[in-house]
């Protein structure tokens, strides 16, 4: 068993340095960001480990629990609500092989280790503070670092079944709506009066018997009890079974259901709302445009990937700043400027699929763009149609969903929000268009849990979004300065004159490009994956 | 549905000593490393051309110059009495493409996607439509209708692929490895409507490594092999030029390829 963990080891590490000498700058600035992000918790564990010694055990019982509770939770949910999974077996490619499945699954629960890292890092960090608290034995403050195994089989039970729960259409529609839920929940106590009505009921739940956050935290605390530890290892030994359970169950599961789209059901009947959208083009445009916006709308909204990250753009950029407004009196620059910053947000969730790689989903596909007689820039351009088509739909459900929750929505700040979308939407399609040429990337349609993009095009992204706010932030600025939403609204319009001129060339030099590198754009799209997905 | 009477010849618009295909001189490295080196071949208008190697000597390269799809680094391609890449444009409007590997969109069904081609082709839409059932039925893919091409099997997609080609009437076939993947039915279809096609004027330049199937479908063969040209004619003519007698094509694509040599026994396979 160990040879062939080894070996797949080994294999991916491979594939990793034969990438390795075309990483780029991108790269190397995601790393410089990600040193930052965990260099932070990594502070955190560092000062857990000075503070501790010095706090009362008392307060240690009271804030102990709360804080595992916090990991757990953070560990569980924040990985799936970003769509991170971190890195996982691909099991397409590997069950072919004669691997045992306690040799696939231990692989799995080490590769498990690289979805939190930031939350390791702090138990790490807080055990070796509890060890060094007078009070507390070492070997109890050990006890602490247990909750990183738990934390592990738990990801690969929730993932695996979640993963699975996604290939059935009535599940997969509902987990952007339980992701949504799950993730808004710490912000929303933290930030408004819920907190307070919550509190005691959190007390309640630290204190509850036989939970882990409470058990882990007698035995860590040192008050060791042969409840306490059979509680613990009992934990251990349901999280171990659970992971193992529904990783053989994803397994088992053929493969060609993993892999193909859902049942079709009633998804190609000529009628209802979706064909009135797929047959729109045809009223308003003509062909080739019709036709390949025809075929934009029909394929986007069968892809899993995309409904989610639409459904989070349409939905999760209301609700993630919604407690930043109803703090309190409900005034300053999020709550007076909420539909923009809703927007951009939105925005920012749906780049990757429907801006900065519009040829991603098509993969190799992409080859019947250029063997039948359309022009290139065509193409383009129906991809930045359905695109604004789409950016469109998010602006309007936002300011819905907010006009549900009670949030004042103004004719003026519709206008306002989606004047914004557009402008930003403009320039954002303009770089689009050169990194959809220029780093062209195949994205997998049923993947829903994995980022798809290169470190190069995340630094594409980035560069965009600050260049973004040179020509939006005088938006504001004009609006502040003359306390005025017309002055809003006529900076905008500059701005999306400058963006149209921006859009015309950059849509010629990505026509330029496509077609000068026809090969290469056919040949990125075309490429597979590695036996450990990243 | 489909129309019983027969289909009108091609008419080609170019003069019969036009060849469909005319390669000269044709190079394509990658690289370093000569993919195709110094391939000349010619194709005469209404033939079903045959083209075999062993796995990189050039033939998948070879018809994505055809296509456009990649850049020659030195050489002419003249397509229909046009050159590519100059006059691409106006060449794939004349050509129907089956490659290895298919070009579908996995998330339409079969009649969306051929729809979607044929309209790509500048199809009106009632045409296209009419044409995509026509062509299901005949491929038989008219049940498979609702489901998404994701879901199709590997023979299937084949045949959505090879409808997709020709729905637009194109004058020259350009298939690389059309029959991989089909049953032995589908592959039978496909073979008696490439056939029709040739009968009525169009021209088929295809990759195969089934060698009976070229033997018995093409009126000219080309093998390659490393890039160039090895031997080129009707199948009299190759068993003339590889001092063949009556040996099968099987054969003498093993000679002329230098594949015949004796291998080494392995002790414990």
């Amino acid at each position: 068993m160990w040879q062939q963990i080894r070996t797949l080891a080994w294999v991916h590490f491979r594939s990793m340095r034969n990438r390795f000498p075309r990483t780029g700058w991108g790269t190397i600035l995601i790393w410089f960001l990600s040193l930052i992000w965990y260099g932070l918790f990594a502070g955190l564990g560092a000062l857990l480990a000075f503070a501790i010694p010095v706090v009362g055990l008392a307060t240690l019982r009271m804030a102990v629990p709360l804080a595992l509770i916090a990991i757990l939770v953070y560990w569980q949910v924040f990985p799936l609500a970003t769509l991170s999974g971190g890195w996982s077996l691909q099991m397409g490619k590997l069950r072919v092989y004669p691997i045992k499945l306690s040799a696939l699954f231990t692989i799995e629960v080490c590769l498990r280790l690289t979805t939190s890292p930031e939350a390791i890092v702090v138990l790490i960090g807080a055990a070796i503070g509890l060890a060094r608290h007078p009070g507390i034995p070492v070997i109890s403050a050990l006890v602490l670092l247990l909750f990183i195994p738990l934390n592990l089989f738990l990801s690969i039970g929730f993932r695996e079944a979640l993963m699975r729960s996604g290939r059935t259409k009535r599940f997969r529609e509902l987990r952007p709506l339980l992701f949504i839920l799950l993730a808004i929940a710490p912000q929303f106590l933290a930030r408004t009066e819920a907190r307070r009505f919550l509190k005691p009921y959190l007390r309640v739940l630290a204190a509850v018997p036989a939970t882990p956050w409470r058990e882990w935290t007698i035995l860590s605390l040192g008050g060791f009890s042969f409840l306490a530890a059979l509680s613990v290892l009992g934990w251990l030994a349901i999280a171990y079974f659970f992971a193992r359970w529904q990783f053989a169950k994803s397994l088992d599961e053929d493969e060609t259901v993993s892999l193909s789209p859902p049942p079709t059901g009633s998804r190609t009947q000529k009628t209802g709302i979706l064909e009135a959208l797929w047959t729109l083009p045809d009223r308003l445009t003509r062909d080739p445009m019709a036709a390949l916006l025809q075929k934009e709308f029909r394929s986007l909204l069968r892809m899993p990937r995309f409904r989610l990250i639409f459904g989070l753009a349409c939905i999760f950029s209301v609700l993630v700043f919604i407690p930043l407004v109803l703090n309190g009196s409900r005034v300053g620059f999020i709550a007076n400027n909420f539909l923009p910053i809703v927007n951009i947000y939105g925005l920012l969730i749906m780049g990757e699929v429907l801006i900065f790689n519009v040829f991603g989903f098509d993969r190799k596909a992409v080859q019947i763009y250029f063997i039948t007689p359309i022009p290139f820039d065509t193409v383009l351009k129906a991809k930045n149609l359905a695109a604004l088509f789409f950016i469109l739909i998010q602006s309007l459900s936002v300011t819905f969903v907010a006009a549900i929750l009670r949030i004042r929505v103004t004719p003026v700040d519709l206008a306002n929000a989606v004047g914004t979308a557009l402008v930003i939407a403009v320039f954002l399609i303009s770089a689009g268009n050169l990194t959809s040429v220029y780093l062209p990337r195949p994205m997998d349609p049923n993947q829903t849990f994995r980022r798809q993009t290169s470190g190069k095009l995340q630094l594409w992204l980035l560069g965009s979004f600050i260049g973004l706010s040179v020509p939006v932030g005088f938006a504001f600025l004009a609006r502040w300065a003359f306390d005025s939403e017309w002055a809003y609204l006529a900076v905008l319009l500059v701005d999306l004159m400058i963006g149209w001129i921006i859009y015309r060339l950059s849509l010629d030099s990505a026509t330029q490009q496509a077609l000068r590198g026809t090969e290469d754009l056919v040949d990125k799209l075309s490429k597979g994956g590695d036996p450990i997905g990243t | 549905m489909i129309q019983n009477s027969a289909p009108a010849a091609l008419d080609s618009g170019l003069p019969p000593a036009v060849p469909a295909i005319e390669i000269h001189d044709l190079h394509k490295d990658y690289n370093g490393f000569a993919a195709v080196d110094g391939l000349s071949i010619t194709v005469p208008q209404g033939c079903f051309f045959g083209v075999l190697g062993p796995n990189g000597a050039g033939k998948t390269t070879t018809i994505r110059m055809l296509i456009g799809l990649a850049q020659p680094t030195s050489g002419a391609i003249s397509v229909l009495g046009m050159q590519m890449p100059g006059q691409s444009y106006e060449i794939r409007k004349q050509i129907g493409l089956v490659p290895d590997d298919t070009l579908l969109f996995d998330h339409l069904t079969g009649p969306e996607y051929l729809e979607f081609v044929a309209r790509m082709y500048g199809m009106d839409r009632s045409l296209a439509r009419d044409r995509s059932a026509e062509l299901l039925h005949l491929f038989e893919l008219t049940e498979a209708g609702r489901k998404l091409i994701g879901e199709y099997s590997k023979g299937m997609r084949k045949r959505v692929a090879m409808a997709a080609a020709l729905i637009h009437r194109p004058r020259l076939y350009l298939m690389d490895e059309p029959f991989e993947g089909v049953d032995a039915v589908g592959a039978r279809l496909m073979k008696d409507i490439l056939l029709e096609q040739v009968r009525r004027g169009a021209t088929i330049f295809l990759t195969s490594h089934v060698l009976d199937v070229l033997e018995r479908l093409c009126d000219r063969l080309a093998i390659i092999n490393k890039g160039k040209l090895v031997l080129e004619g009707t199948m009299a003519e190759l068993r003339q030029q590889a001092a063949a007698g009556s040996e099968s094509l099987e054969e003498i694509f093993v000679k002329v390829v230098g594949a015949d040599h004796a291998r080494e026994s392995l002790n414990w396979l």
